[in-house]
């Protein structure tokens, strides 16, 4: 019999709503790194605006590293603690239509592609 | 320590799941005093070898779960992609809470299943492949 391990389990903190819901874009950058990334949206995925605007914008979100973001079309809605404040957000604005929420990540890197995606 | 046990099928290592609504997509649909959409029960392929539980489009669109993110991915070949994510929930059993997973789509390459349990929900799992007797134990 394996031994015990903490679980962590799937129901995920709700923690406070981050306070900025506006569009502002937060500080200027210092400085502006182009991370020349070709984003071919897969067939099927609804969010290429969504993910084409999040990377052009991502410079500019330095401040807001780890945050989730909400995006809906060209639209920024703001910045949250976590992802499920800014689904809720997304739910409440927007109803059962898709709509981006992604953690900022200055630096994420992609995973490979281990399945074949229809 | 709950236990989930099955049997080793033809395509592997077999499961019965349920595939749920997002947590979060639910209270909406509650705050709206709109209908939940029942929990769709189905077979699931044990993988060890995907980063993401995939879900069946079908089922997506059975549940009408909405898009809400993406995942950077890279292709041999090809530049980087952006993979659909869906928030559902996946129950493994009555005795278990149900894993909520950010999940790709996908079309399984057999019939016979519609989830791909990945490395999301197997991170804090034991899992026991026992090809003598053809059966496998999950513990969490």
């Amino acid at each position: 019999m394996p031994a015990r391990r903490p679980t962590k389990r799937a129901k995920a903190s709700k923690g406070p709503e981050q306070t900025s819901a506006s569009t502002g874009n937060g500080s200027a950058p210092k400085e502006t790194p182009t991370p020349a990334l070709m984003i071919i949206p897969l067939d099927g995925d609804q969010l290429g605006q969504e993910i084409k605007f999040y990377l052009a914008h991502l410079h500019e979100w330095r401040d807001h590293e780890g945050k989730h973001v909400l995006i809906k079309g060209q639209e920024h809605v703001g910045f949250y603690r976590t992802e499920e404040a800014a689904l809720e957000e997304g739910f409440r604005r927007f109803g059962r239509v898709p709509f981006l929420v992604k953690q900022i990540l200055l630096d994420e890197q992609p995973r490979p592609l281990v399945w074949t995606v229809l | 320590m709950p236990r989930v046990q099955s049997k080793i099928g033809h395509d592997g290592a077999i499961v019965t799941v349920r595939v749920e609504i997002g947590e979060t997509e639910e209270a909406a649909l509650r705050a709206a005093g709109r209908p939940i959409p029942i929990p769709f029960p189905t077979t699931a392929l044990i993988d060890t070898g995907a980063s993401h539980t995939a879900v069946h489009p079908m089922i997506l669109t059975h549940l009408g779960v909405a898009q809400t993110g993406t995942a950077l991915v890279s292709v041999p070949g090809q530049d980087q992609v952006s993979l659909p994510l869906y928030r559902v929930r996946i129950s493994l059993g009555a005795r278990l809470p149900p894993f909520a997973v950010r999940a790709t789509r996908i079309i399984p390459a057999t019939h016979t299943v519609a989830v791909l349990i990945g490395r999301d929900i197997l991170a804090d799992a034991t899992l026991l492949f026992d090809g003598e007797n053809q059966a496998i134990s999950l513990w969490f």
